[in-house]
């Protein structure tokens, strides 16, 4: 930094004596075991921090020295930490960014009015950046903070704290004995209408109080709360206060207390309510309470809880780690770690004192930047989704002051700006460079793509063993799955009135025999006789054959299967049942239901396709044997829902039973392999069907996945 | 921009007014980024221009027929309506026309076309690229006396001296026979000449003396900046505006606009003034410069793109060496603070390492003068800051010289741009015309050349070492002076003038040399250029706006021939230098002979350095070189744009 320790422009200030204006005050402070100075603009309530160093210069700002004078004097007792004269330059022009100035004689009005300006151009473009974070402020609370200051004053201390930790405590014991009641049908009662009506009447109150939580504990540390406003989120109303004023409190303990103050007042609300909750009567009393446990505890933890979003907890932990203005700073030692890391500069200083404070800052604008991210297209969606022809343009304007503009400027930095000279060609190596590596990993990498779903064993057309009669099962001759010929017995039923009927037409028959023989003479009785021996040798020839089915045979050659298992023996059963399957193998076929968006791949791209049953590791080779040409809702067998263990979701609102909430086609796939294999087998088992594609950049696969689940998100 | 856009405002030294601009925001910025390439092709603008020939010439041939009373008359008139009702694109025909039909009276010189096109491109506020040899000196004229006419006072801002005050005398008659007076600026003039001079209608200078008058009204008027403030400072007596200059910014044209705007502008003007309180502690000077002297290249410092940087070993054996100093001595000496010590070390070995004497500075009657490396002239009052300067004396063996003091500070590109009405020629403009439209949102208009040229280049010979160089330099020249061709040899640098000096001496070549060390002869030297079988030896000095007039039996033998042994630091002097040659439609032919040894290689890095033809080489170094001043350039304006917001509470721009 040799260079840089005179200054061109010293002659335009080296004569000047300048002093603080008389409404700034100067504060000692603690961070990380370091002293620093805290300068405090009691007019405006604006804070700013300088090292020992620069106090060294500020301290001598007393209007009868010259700033060269001061900077002799700086440079003899300071000895190694020598300001550069472009280091005091620097200092001196945030003092007078900060108007805490005075006593330059004259006044350069130019710079006074494009100071204005750009002030109050700032705001706009605050305005216009972020179109889903407008701030309005309303009105100056002081008074009655100051009024009812002395009446919460009793509970900012260790008394307030063990009231706190009781009844929150105590909500807790309550809420874990009454977690069901809290969280059946949660959906259902928060977005329900009247839920809706209250919850716009609990809000304003709850977020009220949070705020009068900040301004009370701005006021106990010392400061002074000048303005109450609402910020419009995402369009939602979200009151603030600007409590900057607490950062002038030495004491990290109570800027914390500031900061964590909202969190606390709401949290304590929610207890409260968590106990009446659990005490009254269902009513609205309850469901009140309800909603004041919803709002205050839920979306406190989830919003001002988060230290990666700029509410509460981020200033909480910029206290605890003693690091203020931690997103600023975090984001200027990335860049710091950019440029003197990756492009190997080393006229570049950062932000931190030590290697873990480094980390912190690191580490924090990374994770930051990712969880914006992430929110930012969550809220985009949102948005888009619920306004919509407005809420696209506010969405793609949230995305490009996220996404684009950092990257255009980030562009700019690597073409025109001066700042990159002498190393921008490895800047640009980098850059390059790792978007070509991301672009060849994701475009032209090949990665092993494969369609995974759940089948069931099915049979094409299965041939049925029915009872050719009723009876009580005495035997079952056969195995599950044993192959069979046509004719062999499968199984005994036990039906003893069935010969005693056999015997008893026996008799009729020899009855009616001896009848037509006795009336030979009678031509119309032989005609009678006859039709009545005919009768009864009919009823005969049937009772003999059911009594020949008790002995169940096998309807023809193949494999015996029981779908519902042996029956066991002794159970009565009625002619007619279905007592097992015989199926051949090359009925067998395992049937899947594919998502509508693989249907193409699997049709036209396989490269294979293996099956798995659950429990087994072998895999067995198999293939695409039908696919059907439209998709449907009906789903073939209950194993493959949710229900039943797969992984299709049903449709709640369907009046048929298997009906599925997607649309589906249906596949087949030989079974040939797994008929085969010695795996137990049973029909409408599930099967593991993997449908092997050509190995294929994730690039387009996630291309594809992103055109079609935002396709979907606006096909409603 | 219309004609009618020369603003015309209050010509007062208290009312002095300039155009005031704001710093650009990232907008502009990028626009005017994306905007550089993208303006009309040459072919239009030249098309546009021509346009308006056909009616100066009408107007010319109606003049050519008056009688000088009769033109007296007119003039006299013209300037009435000019006056009465501003510049119109008719009276702007007129005007031209009356210029043109003067020139031709007075100097028996007619503008040509070219030059008619040249004067409205100026007229415009463009920069005219028109070949060297063309007439610039001629051309300027035309929009020079037009503004004057109109009362607009004009500034014509050149390279140096001498042309200041050749074209000022030179183009005298025809602005006195318009009614208008001239004046020229020169260094050795008091504030009362310098007044006069400003007080002219039409004023020639160069860009140094005037923006050092400009920076000296600036102090003489300290805090009231704006008209109102000057007039009620005067009322009050704390301001004598009988001791300003100038009369505000109105219009400028610039003269070899590149070098002036580009070149000269990578390093900001300073007006200094010896500073007696704080005399130089020669002891420290020369403890530093002693323990400099001890720190080895690579070990204990390093060169990286012509900066020296410490490396660690060096910085600890600078700390010990402090420590051992600060003991003895106490603890007030510069020693203390490790910021102040390494600097003062680094200018040491600046001093030791990066200056090289009859390169960048000569040493004349015991005093060490610095050389610009552009226009190979030496720079009389400028000097080295914080202490190199003495630092420089003293390993020369000099008296120290007394500190300067920094008083004020301009760059150039601010300077320009608070012109209200700004306009350029040169020779060689294509190579920088996006620059010149970011920085002063000029454009360039190619202006075609009256006659073809007949220049004819014999290509490049390349040497190992420079004595060979010079040996077949010499050779060559005697030859061709032996044919009666008069003979030109650029070299970089002084030191190379001077080795050339003595190969040509010893093999008995009768020659003249022009160099920063011998240019009180420059005229004389000039003017003998042209003569028949004559060899001159000159730096870059012989580049700009030196007018080689041929003998005719010069011209006969072939013209002049010029050499150029070396290349320089842009490729815009080396084609000045050629253009030295074949001016006007004469015959002449130019050459290169370049050396491996050349110190513009050390540009390049690595293999690049070593690998591939030596004219290539030589080129890529150049280019190299000339983007890193293009990226000086760059961030001086960048910085003076920031520094305006930095120092808002010092109160006072420059």
């Amino acid at each position: 930094m040799a260079g840089a320790l005179y200054s061109q422009h010293w002659h335009r200030v080296a004569d000047l004596r300048l002093r603080l204006r008389r409404h700034a005050s100067l504060h000692r402070h603690e961070y990380r075991g370091e002293p620093w100075y805290v300068l405090h603009d009691t007019l405006t309530g604006q804070v700013h921090r300088f090292t020992p160093e620069a106090y060294q210069i500020i301290g001598r700002l007393d209007g009868r020295r010259t700033l060269g004078e001061i900077w002799e004097q700086v440079s003899r007792t300071l000895g190694d930490a020598m300001p550069t004269q472009q280091e005091l330059i620097g200092l001196v022009g945030r003092l007078h960014n900060a108007n805490v100035l005075a006593g330059h004689g004259d006044i350069d009005i130019d710079e006074l009015s494009r100071r204005q300006r750009k002030h109050q151009r700032g705001k706009w473009q605050q305005l216009i950046r972020s179109p889903l974070g407008i701030r309005i402020p309303l009105l100056d609370p002081e008074r009655f903070v100051a009024a009812t200051y002395p009446l919460v004053r009793p509970f900012i201390s260790p008394l307030g704290a063990a009231i706190w930790l009781a009844t929150v405590g105590l909500a807790l014991v309550v809420a874990g004995m009454h977690w069901q009641g809290l969280t059946h049908n949660l959906a259902d009662r928060v977005l329900g209408i009247d839920n809706l009506l209250l919850m716009a009447l609990v809000y304003p109150l709850i977020k009220s109080l949070h705020e009068l939580g900040h301004a009370w504990t701005t006021k106990d540390a010392g400061g002074e709360v000048h303005e109450i406003g609402i910020m419009l989120l995402v369009f939602f109303p979200v009151p603030y206060v600007d409590a900057t004023a607490a950062a002038a409190c030495p004491d990290k303990g109570k800027r914390m207390l500031v900061g964590a103050a909202g969190i606390l007042v709401e949290l304590f609300l929610a207890a409260l309510a968590m106990l009446v909750w659990a005490m009254a009567e269902p009513g609205v009393l309850r469901a009140l309470m309800f909603n004041v446990m919803l709002l205050a505890g839920v979306s406190t933890l989830l919003f001002n809880g988060n230290p990666l979003l700029r509410f509460d907890a981020y200033y909480v932990l910029a206290d605890w780690l003693e690091i203020p203005n931690l997103g600023s700073r975090a984001n200027q030692q990335l860049g710091y770690a950019i440029k003197r890391y990756l492009l190997g500069r080393r006229d570049v200083t950062g932000q931190a004192g030590s290697n873990r404070e480094a980390c912190w800052l690191v580490g924090y604008s990374v994770a930051s930047f990712a969880y914006r991210l992430v929110l930012m297209v969550a809220i985009a969606v949102f948005v888009a989704t619920r306004y919509l022809f407005v809420g696209v343009l506010l969405a793609l304007w949230s995305v490009f002051m996220t996404l684009i503009l950092p990257t255009l400027k980030l562009l700019k930095t690597m073409t025109v700006e001066s700042r990159l000279e002498g190393s921008r060609h490895r800047a640009w190596a980098w850059l390059l460079g790792v978007l070509g590596t991301l672009g060849v990993l994701l475009f032209a990498v090949p990665v092993p793509y494969a369609t995974v779903v759940q089948g069931v064993i099915d049979s094409g057309e299965p041939t049925h063993v029915r009872l050719g009669a009723a009876g009580e099962l005495s035997e079952i001759l056969v195995e599950d799955g044993e192959s069979v010929s046509r004719g062999d017995p499968l199984m005994r039923l036990d039906a003893p009135e069935l010969a005693s009927e056999v015997s008893r037409l026996e008799a009729h028959r020899r009855e009616a025999e001896l009848r037509l023989q006795a009336s030979v003479r009678e031509a119309q009785d032989i005609a009678m006789e006859r039709e009545n021996l005919e009768l009864v040798e009919q009823r005969l020839a049937d009772a003999r054959l059911r009594a020949a089915a008790t002995l169940v045979t096998s309807p023809r050659d193949g494999r015996v299967v029981m779908p519902e298992g042996r029956p066991p023996l002794g159970q009565h059963l009625q002619r007619g049942e279905s007592v097992a399957v015989v199926v051949r193998d090359d009925d067998l076929r395992i049937r899947a239901m594919l998502p509508a968006h693989r249907r193409d791949e699997v049709s036209q791209a396989v490269e294979d396709v293996s099956l798995r049953l659950p429990g087994h590791d072998s895999r067995i080779d198999s293939s695409v044997e039908w696919l059907s040409p439209r998709a449907t809702h009906d789903i073939p067998s209950e194993t493959l829902t949710q229900q039943g263990g797969g992984d299709i979701a049903l449709d709640p609102e369907a009046d048929e039973p298997l009906t599925a909430f997607r649309r589906h086609y249906l596949a087949d796939f030989d079974a040939r392999g797994l008929i085969d294999s010695d795996l137990p087998l049973s029909l409408d088992g599930r099967v593991h069907v993997r449908i092997e594609h050509p190995p294929e950049p994730i690039g387009y696969r996630w291309w594809r996945d992103i055109r079609r689940n935002f396709l979907s998100l606006f096909d409603r | 921009m219309a004609v009618s856009s020369i603003p015309r405002t209050p010509v007062d030294a208290l009312d002095r007014p300039e155009r005031h601009i704001d710093p650009p925001t990232t907008l502009e910025r990028l626009w005017r980024w994306v905007r550089a390439p993208l303006h009309l092709p040459d072919r239009f603008q030249r098309w546009r221009l021509r346009a308006a020939l056909p009616a100066i010439h009408r107007h010319a041939g109606r003049l050519a027929m008056l009688d000088d009373v009769a033109l007296n008359d007119h003039i006299l008139s013209l300037r009435r309506r000019l006056l009465a009702d501003g510049l119109t694109p008719r009276l702007r025909c007129e005007t031209f026309a009356t210029v043109r039909e003067v020139a031709w009276r007075e100097l028996g010189m007619a503008h040509h076309d070219v030059q008619l096109m040249g004067g409205l491109a100026l007229l415009e506020g463009r920069i005219a690229e028109m070949p060297t040899g063309e007439g610039k000196t001629l051309t300027a004229t035309l929009p020079a006396a037009t503004a004057a006419l109109t009362g607009v006072p004009v500034h014509v801002i050149t390279v140096n001296d001498y042309l200041a005050a050749r074209d000022a005398e030179a183009m005298q008659p025809v602005y006195r026979r318009l009614g208008l007076n001239v004046g020229a600026i020169v260094h050795e003039m008091s504030p009362d000449q310098r007044r006069t001079a400003y007080r002219a209608d039409v004023t020639y200078c160069t860009n140094k003396e005037l923006v050092f008058d400009y920076l000296r009204d600036g102090r003489e008027l300290s805090h009231d900046r704006t008209p109102l403030l000057a007039h009620a400072a005067r009322l009050k007596g704390s301001l004598d505006d009988r001791r300003l200059l100038l009369r505000g910014l109105h219009f400028a044209i610039v003269d070899e606009a590149d070098s002036v705007m580009l070149d000269e502008a990578r390093t900001p003007l300073i007006l200094s003034g010896r500073d007696s309180n704080d005399p130089v502690d020669i002891a420290l000077i020369d403890d530093v410069l002693a323990l400099a002297g001890q720190f080895r290249e690579d070990e204990h410092f390093v060169r990286e793109k012509s900066q020296l940087h410490l490396t660690e070993a060096g910085r600890q054996v600078l700390a010990e060496q402090a420590e051992r100093r600060l003991e003895a001595r106490g603890n007030q000496s510069a020693w203390l603070g490790r910021a102040r010590r390494e600097w003062l070390l680094q200018q040491a070995l600046v001093a030791r390492h990066q200056f090289q004497r009859d390169r960048h500075y000569l040493v004349r009657d015991g005093q060490v003068q610095i050389i610009d490396e552009h226009s190979g002239r030496v720079l009389a009052d400028r000097r080295w800051e914080q202490g190199l300067q003495q630092m420089i004396e003293r390993l020369e063996g000099c008296e120290p010289s007394d500190p300067n003091r920094t008083l004020a500070r301009l760059t150039y590109q601010r300077f320009f741009r608070r012109y209200q009405h700004l306009a350029g020629m040169t020779g060689t403009a294509d190579e920088v015309r996006h620059e010149l439209w970011r920085t002063y949102r000029l454009r360039v208009v190619a202006i075609p050349p009256h006659k073809p040229s007949q220049r004819r280049d014999w290509g490049v010979t390349t040497f190992n070492t420079p004595n060979e160089r010079w040996d077949w330099i010499a050779r060559r020249a005697g030859e061709l002076s032996a044919q009666g061709r008069p003979v030109l040899i650029a070299t970089v640098s002084l030191a190379d003038s001077e080795a050339l000096s003595l190969a040509l001496g010893e093999r008995g070549h009768d020659h003249a040399v022009l160099n920063a060390r011998q240019d009180a002869e420059e005229a004389k030297v000039v003017a003998a250029a042209g003569r028949r079988g004559a060899i001159t030896v000159a730096t870059s000095m012989a580049g700009r706006g030196t007018d080689i007039a041929l003998e005719t039996a010069a011209r006969d033998a072939g013209g002049l021939h010029v050499i150029i042994a070396g290349l320089h630091d842009a490729s815009r002097v080396d084609r000045q230098i050629a253009g030295r040659c074949a001016r006007q439609g004469d015959p002449g032919s130019v050459e290169w002979a370049v050396c491996e040894s050349e110190p513009l290689l050390d540009e390049l890095r690595g293999w690049q350095r070593h690998v591939g033809v030596l004219h290539q080489r030589l080129k890529r170094a150049q280019h190299e070189r000339e983007k890193r001043h293009a990226r000086e350039r760059a961030r001086l304006l960048d910085a003076d744009w920031n520094e305006a917001d930095q120092l808002g509470f010092s109160g006072r721009g420059e």
